[in-house]
């Protein structure tokens, strides 16, 4: 299995401190864990993030000089060069469910699996490889999951739920190699702002509610026999529609 | 004019005890709404479908915006009577808003109403018609759904569950097809996914996580939540985040069946076959990840036996959790500690079991909607954050839970 | 026959040698220590007897014993050896100084053996250790009767059989003190003798203290220790200094609560590791429920681990409380230990709890240990204090720390605002600026994250001007007193109880002592066994309330709330709740209020859930008494 991550230059959410992105963490975790050769490829400058994805155990890590070409086609004219892993095919991209400091659309994933033909699953969870055919699950809310088979090679996208976060380690950050390759004379970032596209502060927005009880106190039941208040609790969860009967 | 003001004369009036004028009763603003819900012994007594109803617009099938956190309470707003029986024609529209809505099991989900609501905003705008893209096999109680969600056109397509490929196959011939002015999403699972594969395939400008959507401007989080991009043009594909814009409450629409023949068009993407996915299998309560689980029964200080705790929570088949005192004592594993050093929850539905509720572990309940508590302590943190109090021993109560579980599967 | 035993003693003497070179060679395979040897040689005998006597004598009667057994042992043996001066061999009085020594070590001898009648206490070890005083008993006695001999039996007939009898059982006492030595308690002597004169922590003698953690080279190949051979040579003679006298076990809050912690079965299982002898040789108490592990070991094999000789739940028990540390009369630094385990295991393996795992992951991406915005911390004040900008200057900048984030102890903060606008102070805080000062990634061994944490503080106090720090949290006082200096962060530090105490005895707050049910003060380990400050907070919290208690375990020795060290992040499966002992003891005490001085004795202590003693902060207490002028 050779395995290439997808590495953003991530921000924190909270601090706005550069900061790697929980996917892909969790990607690193499950490619570590699928075992066989594992590249993080980065499209853009090598910033002390890289470092930090290294943290995590990944030994090696390309920064990508995207030269005149657009990102996707220079991170898909990688892949398809074999210059990953020494003319070796690539096997599986894994990439997190989206980046965290730049537009954030989550879509690149999508669009290099349109430029590389492959197809494209997101929110997996767990990942078994077998003989060109990758079984994946796949997390959907509430704890429901789906299993899918994808015919390799596939991109991948990792849930931030998948329990795969490797330990992260001051040694290992020191250890890791970053590499550039291509062009580093980098072009700017894509310009997010735009004619029609306009960049500003975030504002917060009241969501609409859900139905829901606000926190005035509901029914109270003083000392009831317990068979009342048993009967009361079924009752109110049947109401709810979280206990199913009958069955 | 649908925000509701507070008339402070009117609460006022209402606070007043009965006979003896000018002297305000003693009960809190929150509850003088009530006070035909008291029983005999004084009890307060919920009405959960007219606190439903309360949150709705009035005369309108749609909830209102929260701004203070109390939402429900108010109800002094003079409910507006409109008939819903006539349908809304648009048949010559000027352009077309396309939805692609999610349909769990086969209905319009809370997301693909609250999708269908912006459709419609934007098509009423424009003078546009919306058209619905639906799997071809529904059944006509879906099609007066639709009709009530506001949808034109319906696109019966044939999308394919087991393979997404080919499901955008068909809705990017339908967009070759109707050419519609943007087409939109929901952002969950599937539809977020979809909106990408088809931004992709058929690529069209993209904008996902939507959280503002009107005529003049699309708005969505970017760069870690930190900034905002505004489109003043809206993009070509959109996928809408949940609980942003208002499901559409108006007259039906016609929701008439459109065809896609005298289409010659070869599809513009993949054909599928690459990827085959299997229906989903809800996860096991007993094993899944507290912070997914979508029904928690935790135990606290009051409960003692945790064999029948560990029973009565399969019976119900819900996730079992626990508080960080029963954690710390080793009674339950660690990874179950609900709370602010444990996990945060995102369930429906949260039954606490002797848990009088710190502060710590109340941060725990995070978007839990539902709470049911047993406690001895009738002013417990956890009562007041309760739907359903009992104020009785835990240890009593489980063992009679568990037996009406046990009978009404008898019968 | 004297004149033999006279040289048996000397055969013995060589022997000690020997084994005590191969100590030497063990302790060599250590790293580099940089060690005053000729301050520490000269300061040897003022060490042991005043600052190590000290701590012995904490324990009523051990003094007494230690001074009678090693005492008589060791003049009666130097004395025998002597003896091959010609002028000392016949002199009576001379040997009439033996026969005393000889008889003080027996006496020393049958303390030694009281302790352990009828059983021994379990805090005391077995195996090897119910030999010493039967050893000891046999050296006194066999050199006692050798005296006697020469002193009043000098020409009996008598005196040839009992000069063979004593021979034989100098010769038997001689290889048992040496199999002692070598293997056993006796290698104190030795071992103790250069951990006295090569002590990490000079500081702490004379009355000193010096309890901050040095910072760490990260250019080093191996961050921490993970093998015996990491640690610095003293400290692995510091180990073998161990007399196991189980004093760190009683004093330990995470062994009391059943948290796979002994402190003192930590140190064997250092000792164990470097001989790898598979750990069967430590008799004493062992870590509590700790799985087993397979005790392998050697000087370059790892340490921790289940395949190790100290399982990885005893590392992250530690409260880093120094309450061992304090109680131990051999002065070993066992926090010093645990935390170079933990930089071993953190920085080398990345192998953490997984609370730990997050909460250092959010330290190093969001400066926060609890992953919240910056900009929110003073927000559950809710009060309208000054933000101290960059280049601006202010008379008191106020730390609030990590605690300000938590409800419950926001009202504390508020209380002390209050109480500083009341006595006329000019102070600021830095708002959104203020960044976690990384003390507790620096106890979980994370000594890299710290590091970049506290370039940060530095960079952001470096750009402000005031003349004080004060800060309610003893953690960020510790840090910003005691451990940023090494780094170039140098301020003047206060803890609030102290800035409040000036305050009250200056006269610019008065109280009006209340008659409030009894109170007791719980010393924070970071403030009282850190810094020393026991006193301030006493004296405040005697004008403010008229009736206090102490609890048993109070000042140096006070135990701790359970909440240091990254205990509570560790998530270490316990027996019971340290907060909760530490709640007995206030209710044992009579406490009706437990008054507290720290974020997270706050929150552990107000954790305690039924029938307790309420939990007040003392800035809470003094703004209640406090009287407007």
């Amino acid at each position: 299995m050779r395995t290439i991550i997808l590495l953003s230059a991530g921000y924190d959410t909270v601090s706005g401190r550069p900061a790697p992105v929980a996917g892909e963490i969790g990607a690193i975790g499950m490619a570590l864990a699928l075992g066989g050769e594992v590249l993080g490829v980065h499209v853009g400058p090598a910033g002390p993030t890289m470092r930090e994805y290294a943290g995590y155990g990944l030994e090696r890590i390309v920064a990508l000089g995207a030269g005149q070409a657009g990102v996707v086609e220079a991170l898909a004219a990688y892949i398809r060069s074999g210059a990953a892993f020494d003319g070796a095919p690539v096997d599986l991209v894994l990439t997190g469910r989206r980046g965290s400091g730049g537009e954030d659309s989550g879509l690149f994933p999508y669009a290099l699996a349109h430029a590389l033909d492959w197809p494209i699953m997101r929110d997996i969870v767990a990942i078994q490889a077998t003989q060109g055919v990758v079984e994946v699950e796949q997390a959907l809310p509430r704890g429901v999951r789906r299993r899918a088979h994808v015919k390799g090679p596939c991109v991948l996208g990792v849930h931030e739920m998948a329990p795969f976060t490797p330990a992260f380690s001051f040694a290992a950050m020191r250890r890791g190699e970053v590499l550039t390759y291509g062009e580093t004379a980098d072009s700017p970032p894509a310009d997010m702002a735009g004619a029609d596209m306009q960049i500003r502060p975030y504002r917060a927005r009241p969501r609409l509610i859900q139905a829901q009880a606000s926190g005035t106190g509901g029914q109270v039941m003083i000392d009831p026999t317990p068979q009342a208040a048993a009967q009361a609790i079924r009752d109110h969860l049947v109401m709810l529609g979280v206990l199913q009967t009958g069955r | 004019m649908t925000r509701l003001r507070p008339d402070p004369r009117a609460l006022r009036l209402r606070r007043m005890t009965a006979g003896q004028a000018g002297r305000v009763r003693l009960v809190p603003a929150a509850l003088a709404d009530r006070a035909g819900q008291v029983s005999p012994s004084g009890r307060l007594r919920r009405d959960p479908r007219a606190e439903r109803q309360r949150l709705l617009v009035p005369g309108l099938a749609r909830a209102r915006l929260v701004r203070d956190g109390r939402a429900g309470t108010g109800g002094n707003a003079t409910p507006v009577q409109e008939a819903r029986s006539q349908v809304t024609r648009i048949d010559d529209p000027q352009c077309l808003v396309m939805v692609v809505p999610d349909l769990p099991d086969g209905r319009p989900g809370r997301l693909d109403r609250q999708v269908m609501g912006a459709a419609r905003l934007l098509a009423d705008a424009w003078k546009g018609a919306v058209v619905l893209c639906c799997p071809a096999s529904l059944d006509s109680a879906a099609y007066t759904d639709f009709a009530q969600a506001g949808a034109d056109r319906v696109v019966p397509l044939p999308l394919d569950p087991t393979d997404p490929e080919r499901s955008v196959a068909a809705i990017g011939d339908a967009v070759a097809r109707f050419t519609p002015r943007t087409v939109l999403f929901g952002e969950s699972t599937d539809g977020g996914d979809m909106a990408r594969r088809v931004a992709v395939a058929t690529g069209r400008s993209f904008m996902g996580d939507v959280e503002v959507l009107n005529p003049r401007n699309a708005i969505r989080p970017a760069m870690a939540r930190r900034s905002e991009q505004v489109a003043s043009t809206l993009p070509g594909i959109m996928a809408l985040s949940p609980d942003r814009v208002a499901p559409y409450g108006g007259n039906a629409h016609e929701a008439r069946v459109t065809g896609m023949d005298g289409d010659d068009r070869q599809s513009p993407v993949h054909g599928g076959g690459r990827i085959r996915v299997a229906p989903p299998q809800p996860g096991d309560p007993a094993t899944m990840a507290l912070a997914e689980a979508p029904f928690v029964v935790s135990a606290g200080n009051g409960v003692t036996d945790f064999d029948m705790f560990r029973q009565m929570v399969s019976a119900l088949h819900a996730s079992p959790g626990g508080s960080r005192m029963v954690c710390d004592a080793g009674l339950l594993p660690r990874e179950m500690q609900v709370g602010a050093s444990g996990t945060v929850l995102d369930a429906i539905c949260y039954v606490a079991m002797g848990i009088s509720g710190t502060p710590q572990h109340l941060q725990g309940l995070g978007r839990v909607e539902h709470v049911v508590a047993v406690n001895t302590d009738l002013h417990a943190a956890m009562v007041e954050r309760a739907g359903l109090s009992i104020i009785a021993d835990a240890q009593l109560v489980m063992p009679a839970l568990l037996e009406v579980l046990r009978n009404g599967t008898e019968e | 026959m004297a004149w033999l035993m006279i040289g048996l003693v000397w055969l013995l003497a060589i022997a000690v040698a020997v084994g005590a070179a191969g100590f030497v060679r063990l302790w060599r395979r250590g790293a580099p220590a940089r060690v005053d040897w000729v301050g520490g040689l000269l300061a040897l005998p003022r060490r042991y007897l005043v600052d190590v006597h000290h701590v012995v004598e904490r324990r009523p009667g051990a003094g007494r014993m230690h001074v009678l057994a090693a005492g008589g042992l060791l003049g009666s043996l130097v004395l025998v050896m002597l003896a091959m001066l010609p002028p000392l061999g016949s002199s009576r009085i001379y040997w009439g100084l033996v026969l005393a020594c000889a008889l003080a070590g027996m006496a020393g001898s049958a303390l030694v053996r009281a302790r352990r009648v009828p059983v021994r206490p379990s805090f005391l070890s077995g195996g090897l250790f119910n030999w010493l005083a039967p050893v000891l008993a046999a050296m006194t006695g066999a050199i006692a009767v050798l005296a006697a001999c020469q002193v009043v039996l000098a020409y009996t007939p008598a005196r040839q059989g009992v000069m063979a009898f004593a021979t034989m059982l100098l010769a038997v006492g001689g290889f048992g003190l040496l199999g002692l030595f070598l293997y056993g308690p006796m290698r104190h002597a030795f071992a103790g003798s250069t951990w006295l004169v090569a002590h990490s922590r000079p500081g702490r003698f004379g009355g000193g203290r010096d309890t901050a953690l040095q910072p760490l080279d990260l250019t080093q190949p191996v961050l921490g220790a993970v093998t015996p051979g990491d640690f610095a040579w003293n400290m692995l003679s510091s180990f073998d200094a161990c007399i196991q006298c189980g004093r760190c076990e009683q004093a330990c809050p995470a062994f009391a609560a059943g948290q796979r912690l002994n402190p003192k079965a930590l140190i064997q299982g250092m000792v164990s590791a470097m001989r790898d002898d598979g750990g069967a040789s430590y008799t004493g108490s062992p870590a509590p429920n700790a799985p087993p592990v397979a005790g392998n070991g050697g000087m370059d094999h790892p340490v921790v681990g289940t395949d190790a000789m100290i399982h990885p739940d005893t590392l992250w028990a530690c409260t880093t409380c120094r309450a061992c540390v304090e109680e131990c009369p051999m002065m070993i630094e066992h926090v010093d230990t645990v935390i170079a385990l933990r930089r071993g295991q953190t920085l080398m393996h990345g192998d953490v709890r997984p609370g730990a795992a997050q909460v250092l992951r959010r330290m190093r991406d969001s400066a926060e240990p609890g992953g919240r915005p910056l900009s929110e911390r003073a927000d559950m004040l809710a009060m309208d204090i000054p933000v101290l900008k960059e280049g601006e200057e202010t008379d008191i900048l106020l730390w609030l720390g990590e605690g300000a984030y938590d409800r419950r102890y926001a009202r504390t903060l508020q209380a002390l605002v209050r109480l500083m606008r009341q006595a006329g102070l000019r102070f600021a805080i830095l708002g959104e600026a203020e960044s976690d000062c990384g003390d507790l990634a620096r106890r979980l061994g994370d000594e890299a994250t710290f590091q970049m944490l506290a370039a940060d503080v530095i960079t952001t106090l470096g750009r402000r001007k005031f003349s004080t720090i004060v800060t309610a949290d003893p953690h960020c006082y510790n840090m910003l007193r005691n451990e940023y200096p090494a780094l170039g962060g140098i301020w003047r530090v206060r803890h609030h109880t102290a800035l409040l105490d000036d305050l009250v005895t200056q006269g610019r707050l008065v109280l009006a002592a209340r008659d409030l049910p009894p109170v007791a003060w719980h010393d924070p380990c970071y403030l009282a066994r850190y810094n020393g400050e026991t006193q301030a907070p006493r004296r405040l919290l005697q004008a403010a309330c008229t009736r206090t208690v102490e609890m048993e375990r109070h000042g140096m020795q006070a135990m701790c709330c359970g909440g240091g060290g990254g205990n509570p992040v560790s998530d270490v499966d316990a027996q019971v709740r340290i907060p909760d002992l530490r709640m007995g003891q206030a209710r044992d005490a009579g406490a009706r209020i437990v008054a507290v001085g720290c974020p997270g004795c706050t929150a552990m202590l107000e954790g305690v859930t039924g029938d307790r003693p309420e939990v007040r902060d003392i800035a809470e207490l003094v703004l209640d008494a406090v009287v407007r002028a």
